[in-house]
């Protein structure tokens, strides 16, 4: 075993829990159904004596791999059987869920593996410690001479074993140890493996319950008519025709509409439909897209707050000046489950099921509406069918709609709150629509002096219980990371923030600002490297060189070039572009390859290099690269939401288009070692850096700047194959 | 209405309105979840089940479409050899990333390797068509390829 000692914290004495014998999921008792005690030294895991090592999870599995990567930094240490590990579910609201940074349940920014790291290495190493001294008593030997492997402690020198199951009585009769030692890095068995994920099974036959497949007895559904604008009020309605429909319960104004309560969805949906409604559309009536974008320019022109000041950009010292914009649309998340979640209230207690990234933040906003103390509410977590940030809101507005319609009703049965794609697809909460404008001076050797750049967007932090955590003097660094401290260097820069309001929410997207400032800046680099006649990744070399902190950059820039054989020249039908950017704590960057016939253009090839520290399962890596393309390509090549009059012009996948398989291409991914001891972050990483290097292919295929999303071109068809 | 169907071998009775889509029946009525609903205009794919082995999406199907004679097949009933051999490879891969879409898929490819056991890159571009918003599609690529393997090879 390794050096590495930490103290212990946190660890529950007299470790025979019996809290998780009330762990109940839909129409199964897991715990209490075991025999004998279960050991249990931390909130997060419990082994049962049929051998069973139940991680409890902190943070929501949306997709991104989070379950897999968690069970397998806390398995390793604890040298347990990964057959015999189990993800389950967080129902508690405890304080040992809370997220190790952020001081509440939640899970987001791509810091479900990397913050949990030191931690759930701990509880593993704790919980082997004991289950040890538990056998070393048992057989009367020191500790020191038994070891440890799949589930099994094992006394070689009398050819004895115990498995995990066998001792947990006994290990939860004692203490935990003061201290720990934890594994290096040469001693990881699990850690750094392409493990199959903990959810494969249930996610391929049909049997993982997500939100929206929850039943529970005599449960109802709820169907809502939201306001057709944003900022619209409910004026009036009439119900008559809808009351009288087969199964309809119950028809209820709530604060974003009216809702309609019946036995099953369709029931619900169609009397929603047959819903009389006066809507007062409210001012937002009168705005459509070009309205916004006339907005946005004027504000890029005016003098605003900086958020980032060096030196003093001048142009007319400059050997060459150039200037260009970039336009950004309203995305929407569109996770593929539609937001829903079930509501029971009780007289004074409030008890609701939903798949949510901010169980931590959800029950405040519950607290808040409900009166109802925290201590008396429960959360049970579900699968997400997806979020990409949707369901990380920090107002829980779905979870409060949901609520709001159990309060109305005022049925004794439990209430299941169903989106329709539209109400998504129409609902706002978008990532924001933002304008980037700038101006660079160029030195005689075309490199960067002088930089002024404005950005204009909506603030997603503004007025929300986050304001505190990401306004810098006065700025919502939510609109600007990943711009903020660039890592290239320019002696003179000022960066510019307008912050426009309207009647629409916006929200964090998969990637936050870096979906937007990412693409803007190395689209930037691009530019200025072909102005310089430079090989864009020497270009990029050679403004990183002097700064310590990008030598992760410089290595996935290297990574990339000997990966996709950059030296050599594409064939003359091949055009490419590279791009690379650092975001949550990580570097991503791609080569991508278009082959161009006549008019058309494909994919040839995509290569990926991704630097996410200490790499805890390769194929998650992979997979959220290959991911990260995928949700990228889509905003590249369609996706976009346009307000016309107020309204979202796009209602569902027919005209919010997402990237299907035949657009898609494959992905070779390049996993660069830099030298991290510790894993930093993965989901988000790869979306930015993906778009840049398109748009610079496309340019040296058809000579055309891509500076608006999604891209049209003039005279060129783009597919994927 | 009264509704008859032949679901997973089995004939379900139950009550209805004629207009219901075949999705709510199965999900509402019959409690079988897998089948997802996600866009409700039969756009993304996720409601697929096989009818009479054809991958049909469904959720805006009128129930009253269907009869008992139909043999429905959703991911809870889906067996045999090209669905083994799919389902081995959709774990085999970790194909699943939040796997809503998955059921879906699953349908779907069991659908193609039915009736082309030997599909080519373009088969799969042509018949996969189902929205996944994770992304997995490098994944059901590779594990449609892996069960064509199987399937041919025994």
């Amino acid at each position: 075993m390794g050096e590495l000692t930490i103290a212990r914290r946190g660890f529950l004495k007299g470790a025979a829990s019996l809290t998780f014998g009330l762990v109940l999921t839909p129409g199964r008792l897991l715990a209490a159904a075991n025999a004998g005690p279960a050991f249990s030294p931390s909130a997060l895991l419990r082994i049962d004596p049929d051998n069973t090592v139940r991680i409890i999870m902190p943070h929501a599995e949306m997709g991104q791999g989070a379950y897999t990567g968690m069970a397998q930094i806390l398995a390793d240490e604890l040298d347990a059987d990964w057959a015999l590990v189990v993800a389950e579910h967080l129902n508690s609201l405890d304080d040992a869920f809370k997220h190790r940074a952020w001081g509440a349940i939640a899970t987001g920014a791509s810091t479900s593996i990397n913050s949990q790291w030191p931690h759930l290495r701990e509880i593993g190493a704790t919980a082997r410690a004991m289950l040890v001294a538990a056998a070393a008593q048992r057989w009367g030997v020191p500790a020191q001479s038994l070891t440890t492997s799949a589930s099994t402690v094992v006394d070689a020198a009398h050819e004895r074993r115990a498995t995990y199951g066998e001792l947990t009585g006994a290990a939860a009769a004692l203490s935990p140890p003061d201290a720990v030692t934890l594994k290096t890095r040469d001693e990881f068995t699990i850690i750094g493996q392409s493990v199959p994920r903990v959810d494969r099974i249930p996610k391929s036959n049909g049997a993982a319950v997500f939100g929206i497949d929850l039943q529970l007895p005599d449960m109802l559904t709820a169907s809502i008519a939201h306001a057709p604008v944003f900022g619209g009020k409910l004026r009036s309605f009439k119900a008559d025709a809808a009351k009288a429909m087969p199964g309809v319960r119950a028809v209820v104004a709530i604060p974003t509409g009216v809702a309609v309560v019946a036995d099953s969805f369709w029931q619900a949906k169609k009397a929603k439909d047959a819903l009389v409604i006066d809507w007062d559309e409210g001012e937002f009536a009168q705005t459509s897209s070009a309205d916004l974008w006339r907005e946005y320019s004027a504000m890029a022109d005016r003098a605003g707050p900086l958020f980032e000041q060096r030196g003093k950009p001048d142009f007319a010292a400059s050997a060459t000046v150039i200037e260009g914009e970039f336009r950004f649309p309203f995305l929407a998340h569109a996770p593929m489950e539609p937001l829903n979640a079930t509501v029971q209230l009780d007289g004074d207690r409030c008890e609701i099921w939903a798949g949510t990234q901010f169980q931590g933040i959800d029950v405040g906003n519950i607290e808040r509406l409900t009166g109802v103390p925290a201590a008396q509410i429960r959360i049970n977590t579900q699968w997400l069918g997806g979020s990409f940030g949707r369901r990380a809101a920090p107002g829980a507005d779905f979870l409060v709609e949901a609520v709001q319609i159990a309060q109305a009703a005022g049925l004794a049965q439990p209430i299941k709150m169903v989106w329709q794609r539209e109400d998504d697809i129409q609902g706002g909460f978008y990532r924001p629509m933002v304008l980037h404008r700038y101006r660079i001076g160029l030195d005689e050797q075309k490199l960067p002096r002088h930089w002024a750049h404005s950005v204009v967007g909506a603030s997603i932090s503004k007025g929300t219980a986050f304001e505190s955590a990401f306004m810098v003097d006065g700025l919502d660094t939510l609109s600007t990371e990943g711009l903020r401290h660039t890592k290239y260097a320019v002696d003179n820069v000022e960066f510019t923030l307008h912050t426009p309001k309207h009647p629409l929410e916006v929200l964090w997207w998969r990637s936050e600002a870096d979906s937007h400032t990412g693409p803007a800046v190395e689209a930037i680099m691009n530019r200025l490297a072909r102005e310089a006649s430079a090989d864009p990744i020497s270009y990029r070399r050679q403004l990183l060189a002097g700064n310590k902190d990008a030598f992760r950059i410089v290595g996935v820039l290297d990574a990339l070039a000997d990966a996709a054989d950059w030296r050599t020249a594409p064939p003359p039908d091949v055009f490419r572009g590279v791009a690379v950017h650092p975001s949550f704590g990580s570097v991503a960057g791609y080569v991508v390859e278009l082959k161009k016939t006549g008019t058309q253009l494909a994919f040839h090839k995509v290569t990926a290099a991704m630097d996410c520290g200490l790499v805890v399962n390769p194929h998650s890596v992979r997979a959220q690269i290959c991911s990260a393309v995928a949700f990228a390509l889509s905003t590249v090549i369609g996706q976009k939401i346009e307000i016309e009059r107020g309204r979202a012009k796009q209602s569902n996948f027919h005209d919010y288009t997402v990237a299907r398989l035949r657009e898609v291409p494959n992905v070779e991914v390049v996993l660069v070692d830099n030298g991290l001891d510790h894993p930093t972050g993965v989901g988000e990483v790869g979306v930015p850096p993906f778009i840049p290097a398109l748009t610079e292919a496309v340019f040296a295929a058809t000579g055309q700047e891509i500076v608006e999303f999604p891209m049209t071109l003039d005279g060129y068809t783009f597919s994927a194959s | 209405m009264k509704i008859r169907l032949n679901v997973n071998g089995t004939v379900h009775e139950t009550q209805a309105s004629g207009d219901t889509p075949l999705l709510w029946v199965l999900r509402d009525h019959l409690g079988l979840t897998g089948s997802k609903y996600a866009c409700g205009i039969m756009s993304c794919g996720a409601c697929t089940v096989l009818v009479d082995g054809k991958a049909t999406r469904t959720c805006a199907m009128p129930v009253s479409a269907f009869n008992a004679q139909q043999q429905i097949t959703t991911i809870e009933g889906l067996a045999g050899t090209a669905h083994d051999a799919v389902q081995r490879a959709w774990a085999d891969h970790s194909v699943a990333q939040c796997g809503y879409c998955q059921s879906g898929m699953i349908m779907a490819a069991t659908a193609l390797l039915a009736a082309n056991p030997a599909p080519s890159d373009a088969d799969i571009e042509r018949e996969m068509t189902n929205i996944c918003r994770c992304g997995t599609y490098q994944f059901v690529r590779a594990a449609i390829k892996q069960a064509a393997g199987e399937l041919r090879h025994g």
